[in-house]
């Protein structure tokens, strides 16, 4: 009789606590993960979309506000100022409210002197020390001619890749620009002093 | 005995790893232990080895700082650096934009060539009232004759704010021990320190 009912005894092979400090384990290890990605999220690579229009046609070309460009920030190197290139599009905090980030062009370097386009009150600005002129490539776009030369600091990551939508993956071109109007004319610093 | 195979040292490494990632997580987005230099606070921090405690996890990006406090922004004519002044103007301010001689710039240390250059925000401003920006704030150095600050930056953006000064522990150079740490920002309780505690041969008065 005992080993005919032994066959339909249902035994559990773990205890109720076992299988609780296994998931606690699991679930631990799992978080302490999460600072490695948040590294890698803020100081390598990660994806953004792109809100807004001030950056069409090159990114978000449909006008009618659903359609969103996914692309790859590429904040490794990002606060390194000489390693910026005329055009480069990148992501910076936005100076008139800084919960908020822009993506803009970049059109001029620190002790070049630029010809500014409505709403800015001079004619022409020299960019200071460490600072981009940025434009985006919409007219309409709000950018250095409303809040003047941006600081490196302010300065998150590039874009450089789209990934989405996949009829326009690749690199972001660093032409596209609006017309040269605002082209730089002279440097005006000699040198500026390397950091001690 | 068994040598140490890959997972040893792959174990060992993740868990580095890991606790690398963890420690900078809290250093850049919670709070941070650094070190400060120079004139322009004098004399709320001190020329040469006051270490401060920088809250980031509440004052990152400007969020919730007053007038008064004393935060850590990155130097927005340099790179990787940053710089310690105190909160003067805050969005919608009226500040005024007084005159900065030229010469204290020398002794803080800029070269020659660069005496006097502004970065344009302020050029032809100074002696003037500047209404302070949506975004920006104005900061001065507490020691006004050596600190390049507003009155050469113009306003600066609330992103570029670090994080906030809490508190100073000050730890001389020839001093075996540090001091106790004290307070730092515009709600401290008074303390019975004076210019003269910070001068090297005088004693201090009361």
């Amino acid at each position: 009789m005992s080993s005919i009912s032994s066959r339909f005894v249902c035994r559990r092979l773990r205890s109720t606590r076992a299988t609780f400090r296994y998931t606690a384990k699991t679930v631990l290890i799992g978080l302490s993960w999460v600072p490695v990605i948040a590294y890698v999220a803020n100081h390598v690579v990660w994806i953004g979309v792109i809100d807004g229009s001030s950056m069409t046609p090159t990114l978000n070309p449909e006008t009618n506000g659903l359609a969103k460009d996914v692309t790859l920030l590429w904040k490794f190197n990002a606060k390194n100022y000489s390693s910026y290139k005329r055009g480069e599009v990148i992501v910076l905090r936005n100076p008139r409210d800084p919960e908020g980030t822009v993506v803009k062009r970049i059109i001029a370097f620190e002790g070049e002197e630029v010809r500014t386009r409505f709403p800015y009150p001079e004619s022409t600005v020299i960019v200071p020390p460490r600072h981009f002129w940025v434009e985006g490539d919409n007219v309409h776009s709000i950018d250095s001619n409303t809040y003047g030369p941006i600081p490196i600091g302010l300065v998150t990551a590039r874009v450089q890749t789209i990934v989405f939508p996949l009829g326009r993956w690749g690199s972001v071109p660093t032409a596209g620009g609006r017309d040269p109007r605002s082209v730089v004319v002279g440097l005006s610093y000699s040198r500026y002093p390397k950091s001690t | 005995m068994a040598t140490r195979g890959f997972r040893y040292y792959a174990s060992n490494a993740s868990k580095f790893i890991r606790a690398v990632a963890a420690v900078h997580l809290l250093h850049t987005y919670v709070l941070e232990f650094a070190i400060t230099g120079g004139l322009s606070m004098l004399p709320t921090l001190h020329t040469v080895g006051d270490h401060v405690f920088l809250d980031k996890y509440n004052h990152r990006l400007g969020r919730d700082i007053k007038v008064g406090d004393v935060i850590v922004i990155s130097k927005p004519t340099e790179e990787h650096t940053r710089i310690c002044k105190r909160v003067a103007g805050l969005p919608g301010d009226i500040v005024y934009c007084d005159a900065m001689p030229k010469a204290p710039t020398r002794a803080a240390g800029m070269p020659d060539d660069l005496v006097g250059l502004s970065t344009g925000v302020t050029n032809g401003r100074t002696g003037k009232y500047i209404k302070v920006p949506e975004g920006y704030i104005w900061i001065l150095g507490d020691n006004g004759m050596a600190s390049l600050d507003s009155r050469e930056y113009g306003p600066v953006p609330k992103a570029l704010v670090v994080g906030k000064v809490l508190w100073a522990v000050y730890w001389g150079p020839f001093d075996w021990l540090p001091s106790w740490p004290r307070q730092i920002g515009s709600n401290i309780e008074a303390t019975d320190l004076s210019i003269a505690d910070f001068l090297p041969t005088t004693p201090s008065r009361r």
